[in-house]
């Protein structure tokens, strides 16, 4: 394994679901048991369907939500150990959300935004940096012209107020950054637009991200190595590339053929699945997928599946993965 | 091939306190009957709105119809009465939402609130009207209809009560559906479920189907035409083969250069188009897409181009082409 920049083992995020006044509350697992690591200058993308749990994963990262159990490691030091976490190194871990519109203070100027952070970190280390050239520096790198410092967040289009929200976290020289669906709010002219420019930063700065989306397309384009989620789960993860030209796991395998390709000439073969998620509150027996499994035997309702090494750094969580 | 809707010239403009604007300019759009028309663009360049005046459920005021024709079968729908218009809707033309928890009634069961539809345009008694829905729900893979019939929306899931949305538009036969960015609040997974459903549903029932999206990728396996919308024009319609392999519009270029896809290259750099779709009350001068076009020449920032066919049954306005050129 090479050096990772941020890892995570074993965690597990559970929230209690109230059943009514008399009877006791049950744990929903969003996530269940997932390790995973990011190596720096790059990109893992954490793809699933929507209430798989990835967003939570994320905001359990970034510090944003406890973890139920498991530990957090970033450069080796342990910065949450089930109780207690390190929130100066927290700020090397950033985040950027899915929705522009909600994410930025609307009675906040740009140049308030984006030195929010700057001046918490000034204040802390009783150091004087000069937050207004370093505002106008990143702006510029982002793409914003500094002539909008002073300008509020409903004055923006939402591609701007993403690039706003870039800003902000970049301000903080960050080593990780953890981008929930960064670009699903966005028209795709604009969507393009922040996925370059995103690229462009973890070049230039040696970013290690977690990018979270739904959007296979998407994930293909920016990662390098991707994770699939199902069901609170990391079913299957592997470099980008061995995983979306082998596909090993059933779900990945239907994910992939499902995705809409725009070339009229392209020949689907769609894998259609079974029903829908099952509640997370009612979880299957055996493995997660098996109800909804084209391949299920057996064996899959009765027992879960363990990793099993399909390729190079590619592992798959399945009894009968797909092996070419 | 008989010509089911044909909007000709169609303009519509909203009258708001800081002046008229024109959302949709010169709109001309046909479809067949049994033909799968694909209407994209961005968010905002008024592709629901097209949708909505052919029903006629613009919200009015503050939108009117300044201008052209909407003709189904031979009538104007532009100009018919609400009587006419409410014989027409759900019955003849009818529409799947994109938000299917939002265009249900969230205090009716599912099953009534598609049996009213049958009771209103084909006087089916309540007996009859449920048989009927059952059998809708049946065909769109609602499992244990019986059941499903006295849900709320509230107790179904996204795709299931797309599902009710479609059996809704379903009911009466209509010879045309406008569906709405259908597939859009869904997961992959199901999107390709009530994909192959629609398409299914059409080869057995020969519906027309304007289906309006944002996805290109949605266009290219499921029409067999398509018209690009930009701020309220239609800048490109053509075959849905011609569009991808000989995109002519630098509009539909950029948007095709936007698309990240599934190849196996590595990281193979986007080509996004720069700035952003204008506010529909600063539109800029001549053509609607200059600022942004990589391929301007001077006399589009004054002058609007005319509607031109370099190849035939291929539309593009834009002066790169044709008599324009």
């Amino acid at each position: 394994m090479n050096a990772s920049i941020l890892r995570a083992e074993n965690i597990k995020k559970s929230y209690p679901v109230s059943r009514g006044m008399f009877q006791k509350s049950r744990d929903m697992h969003a996530v269940r048991d997932v390790s995973l690591h990011l190596e720096p200058g790059k990109t893992l993308g954490l793809v699933g369907e929507s209430g798989c749990g990835k967003s939570t994963l994320g905001r359990v990262l970034v510090g944003l939500e406890p973890a139920s159990d498991g530990k957090i490691f970033y450069k080796d030091r342990q910065i949450w150990n089930g109780s207690k976490t390190e929130f100066n190194l927290r700020q090397k871990i950033q985040m950027i959300f899915q929705d522009p519109f909600s994410s930025l203070n609307p009675r906040l100027k740009i140049k308030n935004i984006i030195a929010e952070g700057l001046q918490v970190r000034a204040r802390k280390q009783n150091s004087r940096e000069d937050i207004d050239s370093r505002v106008a520096a990143i702006m510029e790198k982002t793409g914003l012209s500094p002539e909008y410092r002073n300008r509020y967040p409903h004055e923006f289009s939402g591609g701007q107020r993403q690039r706003v929200a870039i800003a902000r976290v970049l301000a903080m020289d960050p080593e990780v950054i953890v981008c929930d669906e960064p670009v699903s709010a966005l028209d795709v002219s604009i969507q393009a637009q922040i996925i370059n420019l995103l690229r462009r930063m973890q070049k230039e700065m040696q970013l290690s991200m977690l990018f979270i989306s739904h959007d296979l397309s998407v994930i293909n384009n920016i990662s390098h190595f991707v994770a699939v989620m199902y069901m609170g789960e990391i079913l299957e993860t592997g470099p980008r590339f061995n995983l979306f030209s082998s596909p090993a796991h059933p779900y990945t395998r239907a994910l992939l053929s499902a995705v809409p390709v725009a070339d009229p000439e392209h020949k689907s073969g769609r894998i259609l699945l079974k029903g829908e998620p099952p509640s997370p509150l009612d979880p299957p027996q055996g493995c997660l997928f098996h109800p909804r499994c084209p391949r299920s035997a057996d064996k899959c309702t009765q027992n879960e599946p363990h990793w099993s090494k399909v390729g190079d750094s590619h592992f798959v969580r399945c009894f009968f993965p797909t092996n070419i | 091939m008989q010509t089911l809707l044909n909007i000709k010239d169609l303009d519509i403009a909203f009258n708001l306190d800081q002046g008229r604007i024109n959302a949709l300019d010169g709109i001309n759009l046909h479809i067949h009957a049994g033909e799968t028309v694909g209407l994209v663009g961005e968010s905002g360049c008024g592709k629901t709105m097209l949708a909505l005046s052919v029903l006629g459920l613009l919200p009015r005021p503050p939108a009117e119809i300044t201008g052209g024709e909407i003709l189904f079968k031979g009538r104007d729908l532009a100009r018919a009465g609400e009587e006419e218009l409410r014989r027409i809707r759900g019955n003849d033309i009818s529409m799947i939402f994109q938000d299917p928890m939002s265009s249900l009634n969230p205090v009716l069961k599912t099953g009534e609130q598609v049996a009213e539809v049958l009771r209103l345009h084909r006087q089916l008694p309540p007996s009859r009207a449920r048989k009927k829905v059952l059998e809708l729900f049946r065909e769109v893979g609602i499992a244990e209809p019986e059941k499903r019939y006295n849900f709320y929306p509230h107790q179904m899931s996204g795709g299931m009560r797309q599902r009710v949305g479609i059996a809704m538009a379903l009911a009466c036969e209509p010879e045309l559906i406008l569906a709405d960015e259908p597939t859009t609040a869904l997961d992959v997974t199901i999107q390709a479920h009530i994909l192959d459903l629609m398409r299914r549903l059409q080869d057995e029932t020969n519906t027309a189907i304007l289906f309006i999206t944002h996805d290109l990728g949605l266009v290219a396996g499921n029409c067999s035409r398509v018209a690009v919308m930009y701020s309220g024009w239609i800048v490109e319609e053509a075959e849905v083969a011609d569009i991808f392999s000989n995109p002519l519009h630098p509009y539909t270029r950029g948007l095709l250069g936007s698309l990240p896809g599934l190849e196996q290259k590595e990281h193979p750099e986007l080509t996004p188009i720069p700035g952003s779709v204008p506010d529909l009350d600063k539109l800029p001068r001549g053509c609607l897409f200059h600022p942004r076009c990589p391929e301007k020449r001077p006399q589009c920032e004054n002058t609007v181009p005319g509607d031109s066919f370099p190849d035939s049954g291929h539309m593009v306005k834009c002066w790169l082409y044709g008599k324009n050129a």
